[in-house]
């Protein structure tokens, strides 16, 4: 690991020391993909109670580093790349009669990224406390560059809101509705990306012109979720979910999660989900665009995220907590695994990725 | 157009749900199984952030499950 990965992990780690905090985590999630990308994602925790438990602080430290040679490398004939995101994020939040408020920060930054988000929330209870509703309102600001360019610099600014309802239906039932919206303006392009023009559509194949991708410089994106859980015994429970979601690129997309998982004892839980997402494509995107007849050649595009594609997603975990009862404190821990397959139905030179995924996480409860 | 009649007939049908759903009070002895660990939205943050690593950063949709970082997703 990189000397920033351990300055991070270390230095949150200082945070909860000094800081006496509460709550302590550690985790890590593995993923590698038939596409040739691999990813580590190290992340440290920490939290800390205040006023018998009513404010609440939150710091975390995370990374993501990831080697790739994929599709995106291999038809722009780069060689496999080693990159790193650091992001570091805090959160307050007060509950008074029931009622919680709150705010979180988070920077990110890599060698061609940087990004600053700032959210603020409110929870109220109501109904006699059968139903609750969130509200949360995030501004984003992003500055977009590109590797070995310093001259190179373009911003892009995100504006976001989040309604939550949570509702009691029974004492066996328990309902969620969201809608939440969010409009992304400036840079939205990769800047490595390249699309071939006639020919089969490669810049490295038989493209009659090779141009730099270009995105729509607005984006505003809609999602509305349902989602529920219902006790089927004394151990165990069902998730329903569905997700639609639209955008004015054109993107529509359908996602339906089931969960079931069954505790063992007071402090286990195993779960097992199953998720599956189907998207149509961006209205500017083709698998293989016609050689242009004009210098106005509009949006382009070739980036499989905006292409026709399904993918399936089956995921276990399980989750326990340990009595540390000479120290007084609890451990728990969470682990799961997951594969997934994306099937691209129409994008040239990959049909689909298959990915497995590990992700654990010990959090000391002091 | 038509897309966005489609998403204002799913937020009319959300909200009447909720608006009848709202009519239901359930004691607070009565959610002892509401409080157990599976029936919970969020799990542990750092399972949900690996779900999210797995699919959303690389699908063309975003949104409406929760949760929010930074960074270009391009990996």
């Amino acid at each position: 690991m990189r000397l920033s990965v351990w300055l991070g992990l270390l230095g949150v780690s200082f945070v909860a020391v000094v800081a006496r905090a509460d709550e302590a985590s550690l985790g890590f999630f593995v993923r590698s993909d038939s596409d040739k990308t691999h990813v580590v994602a190290p992340r440290v925790a920490a939290v800390k109670e205040l006023n018998d438990g009513a404010t609440r602080l939150d710091v975390s430290y995370s990374a993501d580093i990831w080697t790739s040679a994929s599709i995106d490398m291999r038809t722009a004939a780069t060689k496999r790349i080693t990159e790193q995101r650091d992001q570091v994020t805090a959160a307050a939040s007060h509950e008074f009669r029931g009622n919680s408020l709150g705010a979180s920060y988070y920077y990110s930054t890599e060698n061609d990224y940087d990004s600053h988000g700032v959210a603020a929330f409110a929870i109220q209870r109501i109904a006699k406390g059968s139903a609750t509703l969130e509200e949360r309102v995030n501004v984003g600001y992003d500055i977009v560059g590109r590797s070995g360019d310093p001259g190179f610099s373009f911003p892009a600014t995100i504006l976001g809101a989040r309604l939550v309802y949570n509702q009691i239906l029974n004492p066996e039932t328990v309902l969620q509705a969201a809608y939440e919206v969010n409009h992304k303006r400036g840079y939205q392009q990769s800047p490595y990306r390249y699309v071939g023009l006639g020919g089969d559509g490669l810049c490295l194949g038989t493209a009659v012109f090779c141009v730099p991708e270009s995105h729509p410089d607005a984006r505003t994106r809609h999602a509305i979720v349902l989602d529920s859980r219902h006790s089927l015994a004394e151990d165990s429970a069902l998730g329903l979910g569905y997700r639609f979601y639209i955008d004015d690129w054109g993107v529509m997309s359908h996602t339906g999660v089931f969960q079931f998982s069954a505790l063992f004892g007071q402090e286990s839980s195993l779960t097992f989900r199953y998720r599956f997402y189907t998207q149509s494509e961006a209205s500017f995107y083709k698998a293989i665009y016609a050689a242009p007849t004009s210098p106005q050649i509009g949006s382009v595009t070739r980036d499989r995220e905006l292409s026709p594609l399904l993918s399936n997603r089956l995921a276990l975990s399980y989750d326990t907590v340990f009595e540390l009862g000479r120290f007084g404190a609890a451990m728990r821990m969470a682990i799961a695994t997951g594969v997934t397959v994306f099937i691209y139905n129409n994008f040239v030179g990959l049909t689909d990725v298959y990915s497995g995924d590990l992700t654990l996480a010990l959090t000391l409860e002091l | 157009m038509r897309q966005l009649i489609r998403l204002s007939w799913c937020g009319l049908l959300l909200g009447a749900a909720c608006v009848t759903a709202a009519c239901v009070t359930v004691q607070p002895y009565e959610r002892e199984t509401l409080a157990r660990a599976d029936m919970q939205f969020e799990g542990a943050p750092e399972i949900a952030e690996g779900e999210q690593h797995a699919t959303e950063v690389r699908e063309g949709s975003a949104g409406g499950f929760g949760g929010a970082g930074g960074g270009c997703g391009c990996n």
